[in-house]
């Protein structure tokens, strides 16, 4: 024991020597603190660190090897799935201090940047120069690009333009042999190698820490609309969606809540005037603005051919910010259901082919009602993608139990369905036990791949069923 | 007593979901960056205090008590988590446990003995030392203790303007600080009662039906931290006051046109109270040119004084002060204006090139 404290020491020192005496920690109330992200699971690490560099995270990585501790890379924290979180100890890379803008390269549409780097401080200095990167989390103002590639994240308008993956074009990564590498190209396309970047993103600090990526950016549209259509069943809504796309349009959006997310949405902002029907749909569409008036009058005509009850287009900036707004706070609103519940991000990313949205949509309501749960239900239509809300009061052991139960049912159902459990937030330890049912054989290829990166297991252990 | 504190603490402490979407507006995680030192990391704290039976360490410790309780957090918060009054609260139940900064106990002890958390022996009036209480007022002036103490100016500046405006006026008798120092850093009010008893005590003897004061920090404590739901006397901010009088035609402030302003907003005054137009139609009446700050309004970005911190952890408080400044040079600002005498302290303090004055100093300096 005495002398396992003593190699803990050591390793203390010689981190500390590498991130220098103001980026690293082990006090108790920094440890309790990053035991945490979003997700209910908790880890306590025994050393947090700060790193400025990849060098840095190579030395770490190296000493991590040389010690046979295990190394998390973190970013803002903000993550669902308990990706971040230190479930077999260690240390805690957090790469908040590497958040610089190292090249915004207009003329190749690429943008070079480093992990710490806020999404919507991306997007607010991109705009400067009329450019976006379109990929648009919800959690955008705190979250970190390093978070959102790490874990494949995406948005509201992944129908269109894609998810994280599609823009990643390079990447620096340090290796768990704290090797440092680069993976990609900088030309528009390469049909050279197996491609790595893809690997990476998604691999949730598994298979090394990102520190460098060049991601592609897209002009910001000229224009933008919305329209909002009402439905009094599911099934219609869900059919408006095909229909759109039978149509040929690919709107940059569409989001939908059903009756339970309305109502929470009025609750929580009486203002906000949308109707109570059974199902809501916004679309989103951009481009120019004669394509956008184009695509409008057809998103309209398919809604009212699927039997849309109502159907209302936003053209003054201020509705169509209110209707946004509407679909941004309806996470929010779920607890504005009961003052004395709160949210716990358990099942909250299911995705299933866009067709079975209507079906995935009605079981979430079934077992909501058989466990005596309201769950409020929103999401993505376009891309499959739904964020089933689950309420309870935290401090109720019995509620928590009721939790798991329905986590599973809306999770497995998923699966059943021809879907996975996460669109977009990642698996972490929150969906580990469903990789084997989800990927069958290929969970092995994975776990083979792994094995050969990371012999000593330290990057991120107890993730992903790795 | 900490039973019923945290009975009260623990269903705010859970509304916390960590999803660190306050992580963009805590002026303390901007300067600090570790996340124990944001509003998502303090809740954690709390929680692990109140729930886990965490004792904490110093960096625990520093951890909740930097906390500028400027309650920007709870603006973007998604649950609208009161992060504040959870500080207050941990606080509390730390202070119980004999575990705060020191200098917390000294301004206890300080108002405790002298009324004031300065350390000030001098009479509360000693800097208007003919004053006699009039028969009859129309307000009664809550100067607070900055400007009866460090920010002087201030407080004779309120008195020029209802002197010049031809308002009758006097002081709450007898006044002691309105315990805002101590209710923020956890060690509760020692001076509601009195406080009230003098205010309720001066209208009767004067006729006065309205307080006012220039100090933001004791506002909002007698507003929201004092009992006075019954009481038929109204609470405003001087600016309140005057953007009322101006709306009704009934005063006239002096002129500066040309000049270029902008306006730091108290976070006492604005996100705790919720008051954003008065000062900026005040300003506006005077004819300059007012500018915003890139964080203005709902999204003021605190001037890092608040919370006992200033006391506390000075140097905190200036790089967060620093940062202030400049985003009033970033918009070209001539004068910093604000309403709050802890804040134009602070600024004026951390401002090499930009003067700083509260709102009530530039009308009496014009006058």
């Amino acid at each position: 024991m005495q002398k396992e404290a003593s190699v803990r020491e050591e390793l203390f020192e010689k981190l500390k020597a590498v991130v220098g005496e103001e980026n690293i920690s082990r006090d108790e109330a920094v440890l309790r603190v990053y035991s945490y992200d979003v997700s209910p699971y908790k880890g306590q690490p025994e050393i947090v660190v700060r790193p400025s560099n990849a060098s840095e995270i190579s030395e770490i990585v190296k000493l991590a090897n040389e010690y046979r501790i295990p190394v998390v890379p973190r970013g803002a924290g903000s993550g669902a799935a308990g990706g971040a979180v230190p479930v077999s100890g260690g240390i805690v890379v957090e790469l908040t201090r590497m958040n610089r803008i190292l090249e915004i390269d207009i003329k190749n549409l690429q943008v070079v940047v480093e992990p710490g780097v806020v999404h919507a401080n991306l997007n607010r200095e991109l705009a400067k120069y009329g450019f976006f990167f379109p990929v648009d989390p919800g959690s955008s103002e705190m979250a970190t690009i390093g978070g959102l590639i790490s874990n494949g994240g995406s948005g509201m308008r992944s129908v269109k333009y894609g998810v994280t993956r599609d823009y990643v074009m390079e990447l620096e990564v340090v290796l768990p042999s704290g090797k440092i590498v680069t993976m990609g190209s900088k030309a528009p396309k390469s049909a050279s190698g197996y491609d790595l970047v893809r690997l990476f993103v998604g691999a949730e600090g598994t298979l090394g820490i990102v520190t460098k990526a060049r991601l592609k950016i897209l002009p910001l549209p000229k224009s933008r609309a919305l329209v909002l259509s009402a439905f009094d069943d599911l099934e219609k809504a869900g059919k408006a969606v095909v229909n759109t796309f039978s149509a040929g349009l690919v709107p940059s959006g569409i989001e939908i809540l059903d009756r339970t997310a309305i109502e929470a949405v009025k609750k929580y902002n009486p203002e906000i005037d949308i109707p109570l029907v059974e199902a809501l749909l916004l679309f989103e569409v951009d481009g120019t603005p004669r394509g956008v008036k184009e695509e409008v009058e057809t998103i309209k005509e398919v809604c009212e051919k699927s039997g849309a009850v109502k159907i209302d287009v936003a053209t003054s900036k201020e509705r169509f910010d209110q209707l946004w707004s509407a679909r941004a706070m309806v996470g929010a609103a779920t607890t504005a259901l009961n003052p004395d519940c709160v949210r716990v991000y358990e099942a909250e990313d299911v995705t299933v082919p866009i067709s079975n949205v209507p079906r995935m949509l009605l079981k979430i309501r079934e077992i909501g009602e058989k466990y005596g749960m309201n769950i409020v239900t929103f999401g993505h239509i376009g891309s499959g993608n739904l964020h089933p809300a689950l309420v309870i009061n935290v401090l109720d052991e019995s509620e928590w139990d009721k939790l798991w139960k329905i986590s599973e049912e809306i999770q497995t159902s998923a699966i059943e369905l021809g879907g996975t459990t996460t669109g977009e937030h990642g698996v972490g330890i929150a969906r580990a036990k469903y990789m084997e049912r989800e990927h069958g054989e290929a969970l092995e290829v994975m776990r083979t791949i792994k094995r050969a990166l990371d012999p000593n297991n330290i990057m991120n252990p107890g993730k992903m069923a790795l | 007593m900490n039973d019923k504190i945290i009975e009260a603490c623990v269903p705010e402490v859970v509304k916390c979901v960590h999803c660190g979407k306050c992580r963009a507006v805590c002026p303390t995680l901007d300067v600090l960056g570790w996340d124990n030192y944001g509003s998502r990391g303090r809740m954690i704290l709390a929680g692990e205090i109140i729930r886990n039976g965490f004792d904490p360490d110093e960096t625990g410790l520093n951890s909740i008590f930097t906390c500028t309780t400027c309650k920007h957090c709870t603006t973007v918060c998604p649950t609208k988590a009161k992060v504040p009054e959870v500080m207050e609260m941990t606080r509390s139940i730390l202070v119980g446990r004999k575990k705060h900064p020191d200098i917390h106990r000294v301004l206890y002890e300080r108002v405790e003995k002298l009324g004031n958390p300065y350390d000030e022996h001098k009479d509360r009036l000693w800097w208007i030392p003919d004053f006699r209480e009039p028969e009859e007022a129309e307000v009664m002036f809550f100067v607070g203790c900055t400007p009866t103490y460090r920010t002087v100016e201030i407080a004779k500046s309120v008195v020029k303007i209802l002197d010049g405006l031809e308002i009758p006026w006097t002081f709450v008798r007898d006044q002691k600080c309105c315990s805002s120092p101590l209710i923020r850093t956890g060690w509760g009010s020692i001076t509601t009662d009195h406080n009230i008893e003098k205010i309720i005590e001066t209208a009767e003897a004067t006729g006065a039906d309205t307080v006012i004061t220039s100090c933001a920090g004791c506002y909002k404590t007698i507003i929201q931290d004092y009992p006075i739901e019954d009481l038929d006397i109204r609470i405003m901010h001087i600016t309140q006051y005057l953007a009322e009088k101006l709306e009704k035609g009934e005063i006239e402030l002096p002129q500066k046109p040309g000049l270029r302003v902008t306006f730091h907003d108290p976070c006492h005054l604005g996100r705790h109270a919720g008051e954003y137009d008065a000062p900026r139609k005040v300003i506006e009446s005077m004819g300059v040119d007012l500018v915003e700050m890139e964080h203005n309004r709902q999204s003021s970005w605190c001037c890092g004084a608040g919370g006992g911190v200033r006391i506390a952890f000075p140097e905190l408080t200036e790089k967060i002060a620093t940062k202030r400044v400049n985003e009033a040079r970033a918009v070209d600002a001539e004068l910093i204006l604000s309403a709050c005498p802890f804040c134009v302290y602070n600024l004026r303090v951390n401002s090499q090139d930009i003067p700083v004055r509260d709102i009530v100093e530039f009308i009496a300096e014009l006058m």
